[in-house]
């Protein structure tokens, strides 16, 4: 191949193509820059307050870090947990999980703290040559309800080079550059540190500030990913995450248990655990959409999980997840997480009841399952 | 619907046709192809994300554009003849060991910063006249300096395709160090001494030695300044990340450029600055167009059927898939590749030990930077030693190419013994 044929050397047709570049590019960037508006999200009748993530941290007010804090406070004493949703922003399950318990649940003991949108800036673009959606719509019940579907880390436009290598901060630990900009990779964070270390610092302040008993971090896993369809905890939150285990299992969800790693740093359940007195925990649920595997990506993957390049990975025994014809739809995946959350709550109030977090107006597994998530939307 | 093979051969049909037949430029036959499938799979122009998909590499533009001004920068004053000249009245006495001295040179770059990019132009374009003085044809010297720079890229301590497929799988950058250093630095210096030994001629070494001996020096210590700055900004982050800024590489060599405007010979920055964008911008167009096609491959489901298909291969024939499969895969993106096909394939083989399996897919990966359409290493390669078709680079690297592949696959295949030996 011809290296000096590269480059077209007719001036005209140069211009030409300058001229379309520019047009096409003119044209796209409203859909583009349309991924900053903030999906409207409704504030449900348990919401008491809602916060600012700035307000446990200065330094990231006015910025794209900066992010709704959602509080559901009974008023009678209890304990208090945190739901983190969106700190992969590609992972919808997640953060839809949030979104459904900050519009629906209602404290009857101790305090909910919801943030669903953890790393506000990874929602505001998709990554390069992944070819994913950038919103996905439901038909709820309070009406057409759009949701944004963004990236697993923080926007190049809010953090921008990535170095080589990411060298984790208070363990040294080495990753690939591109994870600099990983929330789950920046815990505890620092308050001198980069854009998405600042985010998770504040993060941990509110945790340590606000005497939080119990964090858990939404997230979905690739079909091919080992850890999922799990509850993955810190060593003291161990016996939590083993009595919501067992919770499930009374209602039919089978979850595995994972213990967190400790060789494996910058994670909310290894670092929050750590360097706070929270029980940290994390969930996962199968997701299709950010999978290695996928076929066509589309809205419709986002909802109903349906491919069948995974059904093939599945017969190929390349999968850690059933995978069938059936898919996993959007609204089972939330099930998933939402009947986690609750599991969690039933099992730390036996373990303290004295901090017992009770919620009420939360949809069980089931009617998720069932009935989708348009009639609690 | 049309059906994945219908869409793939498709795809493979009209990029051939565009640039073979219409002879466009491949950047644009990219763009073409995948604007084409699209609509062929039934999802019309997606405009967005033909747009999206060209930002899959800017980063990686970036480096490309700012060291090759820094190329010209220290071509022009003087400094790249200057270094040469010492390079061989310190090596120059045993050709053998010059050979592997140069090796080691290319390799560094590579080593540090993880990228074939910065080690065939940050320290290619210094070791490229050596070679060619030692009696080496140009394109042998490219095939030695490419490899050695892909080397480079596998080399400790910073290796991205282990890191991708390391992060797939949740297991830390720790311990791959050794493993790595004892399969590439070998077979780097074997790689050198098959494609290039036969070509030194021995006796001209010390008239080469005398005639640059009696060459007039220039400029002095100022000289070495922008190298100097350069290294250490390529280094100091490196080694002593909690503390040492990095100013990332783009930066670095630009910082490297500004530097070399006030040491050496004087020359027109405009002029030098307009070469180096026009003589790597066809590589960034490729580059741009490629980031195209994989966003449309990706929208349209067909990466995963080309994943799905390496995957199905019997358990098997599974090793030898990998040698054939990862390296294709990466003529469009090592580490594309290293993240598309690595991750999957590394789960595949979770029974073997994880640290010599991952080293060993980051090995045969790398390969895939002689494929085309991208062939990433002898593309930039021929552009920094001036020859047309970078195809006359590849040739000469057809051998060890296989060799390094077959490494690999033997790494794969012993790997729980080789873990066990090597105490990793």
């Amino acid at each position: 191949m011809e290296l000096n044929r590269l480059h077209l050397s007719n001036r005209n047709l140069n211009l030409v193509l300058l001229a379309i570049l520019v047009t096409v590019c003119v044209y796209v960037t409203p859909g583009y820059l349309a991924m900053r508006r903030p999906d409207a999200l409704r504030q449900g009748p348990g919401v008491t307050r809602i916060a600012h993530l700035s307000d446990w941290f200065a330094d990231i007010k006015g910025t794209a870090g900066d992010t709704d804090v959602y509080i559901l406070d009974s008023g009678k004493p209890g304990g208090s947990a945190l739901i983190l949703g969106g700190t992969h922003a590609n992972e919808p399950a997640g953060y839809m999980a949030a979104i459904l318990m900050l519009e629906n649940a209602v404290p009857l003991q101790g305090r909910l703290y919801i943030i669903p949108h953890a790393n506000a800036s990874a929602l505001t673009y998709t990554d390069p040559m992944e070819g994913v959606p950038r919103e996905f719509t439901l038909q709820a019940s309070s009406g057409k309800r759009v949701f944004r579907h963004g990236s697993r880390a923080t926007s190049p436009m809010h953090q921008w080079p990535d170095p080589d290598i990411y060298v984790h901060a208070s363990s040294g630990q080495q990753l690939s550059g591109s994870e600099t900009r990983n929330l789950n990779r920046a815990y505890p964070g620092r308050a001198d540190g980069n854009f998405t270390e600042r985010i998770a610092y504040a993060i941990t302040s509110l945790i340590r500030k606000d005497g939080i008993d119990l964090t858990i971090d939404l997230h979905e896993a690739a079909p091919e990913y080992p850890v999922i369809n799990a509850i993955v905890a810190h060593e003291r939150a161990m016996p939590t995450a083993s009595g919501a285990i067992l919770n499930l299992e009374i209602e039919g969800v089978v979850m595995g248990l994972e213990p967190s790693p400790a060789t494996l740093r910058g994670l909310s359940h290894r670092e929050l655990g750590d360097s706070t007195a929270t029980l940290a925990l994390l969930m996962e649920s199968p997701n299709a959409t950010q999978g290695r595997l996928r076929g066509r990506t589309d809205e419709a993957l986002i909802l109903t999980g349906k491919d069948s390049q995974y059904v093939r990975g599945q017969k190929l025994g390349r999968l850690f997840v059933p995978y069938d014809e059936k898919g996993w739809p959007l609204h089972l995946r939330v099930a998933r997480h939402v009947g986690g959350l609750q599991a969690i709550f039933t099992a730390h109030a036996m373990n303290a009841p004295e901090r017992s977090i009770v919620l009420g107006g939360v949809p069980t597994y089931d009617e998720l399952a069932t009935k989708g998530l348009e009639p609690f939307l | 619907m049309p059906t994945d093979l219908f869409l793939l051969v498709l795809l493979v049909a009209c990029f051939v046709a565009l640039v073979l037949a219409a002879k466009l430029p491949v950047s644009l036959s990219l763009v073409i192809t995948a604007a084409t499938l699209s609509i062929a799979a039934g999802k019309g122009l997606p405009l967005a994300k033909l747009v999206e998909g060209m930002f899959g590499y800017l980063d990686v533009c970036l480096v490309l554009l700012s060291a090759m001004v820094f190329m010209k920068v220290i071509q022009a004053n003087g400094l790249l003849g200057e270094l040469t000249r010492r390079i061989i009245l310190i090596f120059g006495r045993s050709p053998l060991l010059l050979l592997v001295a140069l090796t080691l040179i290319v390799m560094f770059p590579g080593a540090i910063t993880g990228s074939c990019a910065a080690s065939v132009l940050g320290a290619g374009v210094l070791v490229y006249p050596v070679l060619t003085q030692m009696g080496m044809p140009k394109t042998v010297a490219g095939a030695v300096i490419a490899m050695a720079a892909d080397f480079g890229m596998i080399a400790p301590p910073v290796n991205i395709p282990v890191m991708i497929i390391g992060g797939g799988i949740d297991l830390p950058y720790i311990g791959f160090g050794l493993v790595l250093a004892l399969v590439t630095v070998p077979l780097a210096i074997l790689t050198t001494l098959i494609i290039g030994y036969r070509h030194v001629k021995k006796d001209s070494l010390k008239e080469i030695i005398e005639a640059n001996r009696s060459s007039q020096e220039v400029g002095g210590f100022l000289l070495y300044m922008p190298l100097l700055v350069v290294l250490v900004f390529m280094i100091g982050p490196k080694a002593f990340p909690r503390w040492f800024p990095d100013p990332r590489l783009p930066l670095t060599f630009l910082i490297g450029s500004t530097l070399g405007l006030f040491a050496g010979k004087k020359f027109r920055v405009i002029t030098e600055v307009r070469a180096a964008v026009n003589q790597i911008l066809p590589v960034v167009g490729i580059l741009f167009g490629v980031g195209v096609l994989i966003e449309v491959m990706t929208y349209t489901g067909l990466r995963g059927a080309i994943v799905i298909g390496a995957l199905s291969l019997p358990h098997s024939l599974l090793i030898a898939g990998i040698a054939v499969i990862l390296p294709i895969f990466g003529g469009i993106s090592v580490y594309g590749g290293a993240s598309v096909l690595g991750v999957p394939f590394a789960l595949a083989l979770l029974g073997q030990n994880p640290i010599v399996v991952i080293a060993a897919l980051s090995l045969i990966a790398a390969m895939g930077s002689y494929m085309p359409p991208v062939a990433l290493t002898p593309v930039v390669t021929a552009q920094i030693i001036c020859e047309p078709r970078y195809g006359r680079i590849t040739r000469h690297c057809v051998l060890p190419v296989i060799l390094t592949i077959l490494v690999g696959a033997l790494m794969l295949v012993f790997a729980n013994p080789l873990a066990k030996l090597l105490g990793v």
